[in-house]
């Protein structure tokens, strides 16, 4: 016997071997189809009695194992089940005949045998015969069943009466000795009547009943006598053991062993193995129906077996309880058979079909440890030159056995092993499918699984370099299987979960290799199904590139979406009545997580970056480079990108339109990395940094482009401006000189541009500037609205630098020397000295300073124009753009103004204003002012300018405080009264200059250097004193009057000041001028008053008016002064002195003939 | 003297497996991998003895033709196999015990580690290949196995750890 059958179990001893087999030309299907009714019946409960029978259909059965029926009768084929087509009466006797050469071959130990004829009809079908069964076809034949069952029926009687006839037999003189082939030879000749010695004749006995007694036992076990068997077992092991008979006492110890698992296991040991379909011999249904009632029933009741009155006397022989081994002692047994076994080398397969029963005993035991050293020695038993497919069939059993014990990595090392040898150099046509399939079943036993999901959590944990070896012959099976899509799937999912493990060269061969195959077949990202019905996920490569952070870029400030402020009554939400809850912010901080808080615009190029890093020795090629994205229709534009070798972080900006609006969500994005496409999605993902991956897309804007009549600058705004500029622009000024800015507003976008709103800032500056530095007027631009696609507007901005014209210190110090002072005139009153500048004599190389001029004295204006703008289905939306338009200004110094002060006039309505004018300036500059000639000035020259102005009474407009004047502080209001007599002042004043080389021309404002000195000097007093001679107003000239007349002089007093003054003592005193500096007070002699020369003056009410008369006579010609000065009384203390200031006069007092 | 020396993780992932004859190393490998299922069947067998009063040691794992795997498994279920040459008669268990006894001191050491992270693989340092046919570990020295930047990092800490003490001499 040579051929092992591994799908044994301990109770395959109890069933009967029935040979199914086809003669002549019948179909597989047929024939299959016949047999799986047959072998469905496989036990039978005897009539009559409770024993059942189990019976074990082959279809295939080599003879030769026939052979070994004495020795175990379970191996004895004693049923034969023959299966024919036969269409025709004439072909019956051949029919017939091959019937009868099948019976041959197993003709000695036949019981019974039958033939099923299909397809014949006519009179042959009507003989009653028992041993043939005629059908019309194969699906018209329910009798079949029948048939078997009558079959069984008739096995079991032959069988019946064998074993009563062998078991009544010991009484009878001469046993036969039964023989395993193998030891045929041994006996031939052995005379066992006569000469033989007595006590080998004894021995010889003895081993004849032993043996005898082991084949009743195998008998009754077959009949269903389990209890009977048991008794049989254990006599026969008493005889073989006191002969020495190994190998019959090895299968005594078996059948013992098989007996006992019978009684303990009902459910059998051999159960759920449904791997028979590797023998092909038998059904999967035959092993789901190994259930036994009637070994229950033996274990219940077994003095049931004895009440048939067969062979009473066992049952007295040996106690019930003994008969049946526990469980350790099976495994005892079974180790005690097998060693014996083992000394026979032709017992092999006996040897190697009792461990696999074991095996599987012990399985069931859950007793793993045993289990694997019984298996340990099933792989020494050395049988014979096995054929590569007993290797295979051999493994693969050994595999499943050792799965059966729970050793999952062994079972995986012996599957593989099986699937190396299905493909063996040795093999000529090698069966790569099987080897695929062999190989997939092993994954498991190596902790393997083919989802790339399993891997991408944490870092791999396993045993990588089994692993790798595995997968590459996956590789290399499949590709020989010819199914190169599997090969890139295998090939893909090494390189993605091994990359850690793969050196360098490895990972230069993989994907070299994978390249070739992808060349004609290409990696994509579908579900391939295998043969056997299980799917392979795709394989995205998320570690060619590696990507570490995800972030999805807002729009550049200027196309950046704003919601309008004045729609801010949506914001809050309305499912709370609270205006702030803390559980709001709670729920609002969640949704965050995911939502980015600012917008996309529909239509837009909107860019998602992605830090990748190639972890590849060599320049990894990514193609095809682009963003996976649900919610809204995106447009996605790939990229393609190279990698160099082990490179950095590199920033990747992947870009897309989105198409419509909505909540945008980027799940990941694809790639095509050697001819294999990848899905990354950003879940599946470790380690990647995402700020959000969810962002709103609005609706579409329009968009705006400006350009400008000025050069473009490269120059930035002060980085604390806060503002994104998106262009910038320079001009230089002169200060005080005017330009205008002219804009170009293109709309480039697809939305017509509805509104546009224009505001500007000042960065903030140390400079003080004065008037508008930014002015436009909209209106024109908006004329032109709305703006369609394509179209232009223009916008006009002029720029006014109107800085300070004052002069700076140093400036002033150069300038101290050089002569031009101010020296009192003689009028000047005592309270009208000028305040000169003290300026401490520093070193003139001041470290600030430098000459007039210098760059140093350029000063730079920063300004922001912003244009919100919006347009289209995005306005209806509420939402708006804002773009920046930086302005950078440098102004020149053009003239400075270093010192003012002022002369009184003639008229006390008038006085003089002297400027004293620097041009800082390279050019030749000319100065005019309202009224005046022009003044040229060189570069670097200072000269003296005197305007004659008209005194200004203030308090007539700048006072509007009402409103204001509550809220701002004194000393504010105080700036802004000043600034507006500034304004006032220059907007009189009007000082130009022009650099005629240049064709530049500017205004000069003095607001900056006006004093209040100098402006209590500009200013008209509210209290206006007028003096009139001869009822003629005398203010510059002198007043002509005659020697003895009386001249008459009133003195009037208008109060514009806000309360009540008075009442004053006023006191004229005539007085000559000399011209030498001498006043002489002493004319009484010469000036004569009518009346009093003291005028008294009632308290005046606001804006009311007053007046005094008086009379004087001149007696003498001459030029008389009148100087008309207050008494000092206390009322008048409290006035500012200034507003005393009354005019002097002046009269000439001529001959009387004149 | 053992041909392969394989230290395995509570999750039967290996930390460390170094073998003598480095031309077939994936045959030590399968041999290792295969002994795990002994060893598992061996500890859920031991599971219900008292844990202070187990025996570390696991004895013989299972025979082959050419050699023998022993095994040891540390109160953290860290599993040491161990494959000697079966012609190797002068091995007798108790060397065999002081060996594993060598190996968890010496697995003790890089635990201590303040740079290694449990659950890494372990790298030694020790130019175990040099001499054929003598898995000599004789330092300890875990790198840090994850660089800045999340790449995988080889070779030593970049930190210059010291040398571990102790080492591990020839046996």
């Amino acid at each position: 016997m040579s051929v092992p059958d591994y799908m044994q179990c301990a109770e395959d001893h109890q069933t009967l071997l029935v040979v199914v087999q086809p003669v002549g030309i019948v179909s597989e299907e047929n024939f299959f189809r016949i047999y799986k009714r047959i072998s469905s019946v496989s036990q039978i409960s005897v009539r009559d009695s409770q024993r059942v029978l189990y019976i074990r259909y082959r279809h295939h059965y080599p003879p030769e194992n026939n052979e070994w029926g004495d020795f175990q009768t379970h191996r004895k084929v004693v049923g034969l089940i023959t299966i024919t087509d036969c269409f025709s009466a004439k072909d019956w006797p051949q029919t017939f005949e091959k019937f009868h050469v099948q019976k041959e071959i197993y003709g000695s130990t036949l019981y019974d045998s039958r033939l099923f004829v299909f397809g014949l009809q006519g009179e042959i079908t009507e003989q009653p015969r028992t041993d043939v069964a005629f059908y019309p076809n194969y699906e018209d034949c329910e009798a079949v069943e029948k048939r078997i069952e009558d079959f069984i029926e008739s096995l079991f009687i032959v069988l019946e009466s064998k074993r009563l006839d062998r078991a009544t037999d010991k009484s009878g003189d001469k046993i036969p000795l039964l023989c395993v082939p193998f030891e045929k030879k041994d006996f031939v000749g052995l005379d066992t009547d006569s000469s033989m010695l007595l006590g080998l004749k004894r021995h010889y006995k003895k081993r004849c009943q032993g043996r005898m007694r082991k084949h009743v036992g195998d008998l009754c076990l077959q009949a269903g006598m389990l209890q009977d068997s048991l008794v049989h077992y254990h006599m026969s092991v008493e005889l073989l053991r006191s002969v020495n008979d190994f190998l019959w006492l090895g299968a005594a110890l078996e059948g013992l062993c098989s007996a006992s698992v019978i009684c303990h296991y009902p459910g059998g040991t051999g159960g759920k193995t449904g791997a028979r379909r590797f023998q092909g011999s038998s059904l999967p249904a035959e092993a789901a129906n190994r259930h036994r009632p009637g070994a229950q029933e033996v274990l219940i009741d077994p003095g049931a077996l004895t009440t048939n009155g067969i062979n009473p006397d066992t049952s007295a022989e040996i106690g019930r309880a003994k008969n049946c081994l526990s469980p350790e002692d099976i495994i005892d047994k079974y180790k005690e058979a097998i060693s014996y076994y083992s000394k026979y080398k032709n017992a092999g397969v006996i040897e190697l079909e009792a461990c696999v029963k074991a095996v599987r005993v012990l399985a069931i035991q859950k007793r793993s440890m045993d289990a694997s050293e019984f298996l340990q020695n099933a792989v020494y038993i050395n049988l014979r030159q096995l054929s590569e497919e007993e290797k295979i069939q051999r493994y693969s059993i050994l595999s499943e056995l050792y799965e059966l014990i729970g050793f999952h990595r062994k079972s995986a090392f012996f599957k593989r092993v099986a699937a190396m040898q299905c493909v063996a150099p040795s093999i000529s046509e090698p069966g790569w499918r099987a080897c695929y399939k062999l190989l997939l079943e092993t994954l498991p036993g190596y902790s393997l699984s083919l989802d790339p999901k399993d891997f991408s959590r944490g870092t791999h944990r396993g045993w990588a370099a089994v692993q790798m070896r595995l997968l590459h012959e996956l590789v290399y099976a499949s590709r020989r299987m010819g199914n190169p899509a599997l090969s890139v799937r295998h090939l893909s999912f090494l390189l993605q979960t091994m990359l850690d493990f793969l050196s360098d060269q490895e990972k230069k061969d993989v994907t070299q290799s994978l390249e070739n195959y992808t060349c004609k077949c290409p990696g994509t990202m579908e579900l391939l199904t295998l043969p056997g019905g299980p799917t392979l996920p795709p394989v995205p490569f998320t570690k060619l590139p590696i990507v570490r952070r995800v972030k999805l870029l807002n729009l550049p400030a200027s196309l950046r979406p704003q919601k309008m402020k004045s729609l801010l009554g949506q914001n809050v939400s309305t499912k709370s009545p609270f205006i702030y809850s803390p559980i709001i912010a709670h729920n609002r901080g969640e949704e965050r997580n995911k939502k980015i808080d600012f917008q996309w615009v529909q239509g837009d190029v909107c860019e998602v970056q992605l830090m990748v890093y190639n972890p590849m020795p060599f320049e990894l090629r990514v193609e095809n480079m682009g963003l996976l994205t649900s919610g809204v229709d995106f447009e996605s534009l790939p990229a393609a990108l190279s990698l160099p070798a082990e490179s950095g972080l590199y920033p990747v900006t992947l870009v897309g339109v989105p198409q419509t609006t909505g909540m945008i969500t980027v799940n990941g994005y694809h790639t095509t990395v050697f001819g294999v496409f990848s899905d990354c999605l950003l879940d599946n993902l470790p380690g990647v940094k995402t700020s959000g991956s969810t962002v709103e897309v609005i609706p579409a804007l329009p968009r705006l482009q400006i350009s400008t009549s000025l050069p473009r600058s490269a120059h930035s705004l002060q980085p604390s401006s806060g503002d994104e500029i998106s262009t910038n622009v320079s001009v230089q000024l002169y200060n005080g000189e005017a330009q205008q800015l002219v804009i170009q507003l293109e709309n480039i976008g697809t939305e017509p541009l509805e509104t546009l709103e224009v505001t500007s800032r000042l960065l903030t500056t140390k400079e003080k500037l004065y008037g508008d530095f930014l002015s436009w007027n909209l209106e024109e631009t908006l004329a032109q609205f709305p703006l369609q696609p394509g179209k232009v507007a223009t916008f006009v901005v002029n720029i006014k630098v109107k800085l300070d014209f004052s002069c700076q210190e140093n400036l002033l110090q150069d300038l101290s020397d050089d002569g031009i002072s101010v020296s009192g005139f003689p009028l000047c009153s005592p309270f009208r000295q000028v305040v000169r500048p003290r300026v401490e004599s520093k070193p003139v190389n001041a470290p600030e300073g430098g000459k007039p001029g210098d760059p140093s004295h350029m000063k730079t204006l920063e300004a922001i124009l912003n244009f919100k703008y919006s347009g289209g289905p995005g306005h209806a939306e509420g939402y708006y753009r804002n773009l920046s338009l930086g302005l950078h200004v440098e102004a020149e110094p053009s003239v400075f103004f270093t010192r003012v002060t002022t002369l009184p006039a003639t008229s006390t309505r008038q006085c003089h204003l002297l400027l004293d004018i620097f041009n800082s300036t390279e050019h030749e500059l000319t100065v005019s002012a309202r009224g005046n000639e022009e003044l040229i000035l060189h570069a670097g020259e200072c000269q003296r300018m005197a305007i004659q102005v008209d005194k200004f009474s203030f308090e007539s407009f700048p006072e509007s405080p009402g409103e204001k004047g509550q809220l701002a502080n004194p000393k504010q209001l105080e700036e802004e009264r000043q600034e507006a007599r500034g304004l006032e002042i220059d907007s009189k004043l009007d000082v130009h200059w022009r650099i005629p080389s240049l064709k530049r021309t500017g205004e000069a404002s003095v607001e900056g250097l006006l004093s209040q000195l100098v402006l209590e000097h500009l200013q008209l007093a509210p209290l206006q004193w007028d003096v009139l001679v001869d009822g003629q107003p005398c203010d510059c000239e002198a007043a002509a009057c005659r020697v003895g007349d009386p001249v008459r002089l009133e003195v009037r007093l208008t109060n514009q000041s806000p309360r009540s003054v008075g009442p004053f003592a006023l006191t004229v005193a005539p007085f000559q001028d000399h011209q030498n500096g001498v006043h002489n007070y002493d004319l009484h002699d010469a000036v004569s008053f009518v009346g009093s020369s003291t005028f008294y003056l009632d308290a005046v009410q606001p804006s009311g008016q007053s007046a005094c008369l008086g009379a004087l006579l001149f007696l003498y010609t001459g030029d008389f002064f009148l100087h008309i000065h207050f008494h000092q009384d206390s009322a008048s203390k409290e006035l500012p002195p200034s507003w005393f200031c009354l005019p002097s006069v002046h009269v000439r007092a001529l001959d009387a003939q004149a | 003297m053992a041909v392969c020396v394989a230290v395995i993780a509570k999750e039967n992932y290996p930390l460390y497996i170094r073998s003598a004859p480095t031309e077939n190393e994936l045959k030590f490998h399968y041999m290792v991998h295969t002994s795990l299922d002994v060893v598992d069947e061996k500890i859920s067998a031991m599971g219900k003895a008292l844990v202070d009063q187990r025996e570390l040691y696991l004895g013989l794992l299972y025979p082959t033709e050419d050699y023998k795997v022993y095994g040891y498994v540390t109160n953290s279920k860290v599993k040491f196999v161990m494959v000697v040459d079966s012609s190797n008669t002068a091995l007798r268990d108790n060397e065999i015990r002081s060996m594993f006894r060598k190996l968890h001191n010496s697995y003790t050491d890089v635990m201590c580690n303040p740079f290694y992270n449990p659950g890494d693989r372990i790298q030694s340092s020790g130019s175990d290949a040099a001499e054929p046919g003598f898995p000599v570990i004789t330092t300890w020295i875990p790198t840090c196995e994850k660089r800045m930047g999340g790449r995988p990092g080889h070779g030593p800490c970049p930190l210059g750890f010291p040398r571990m003490p102790r080492p591990l001499t020839a046996w």
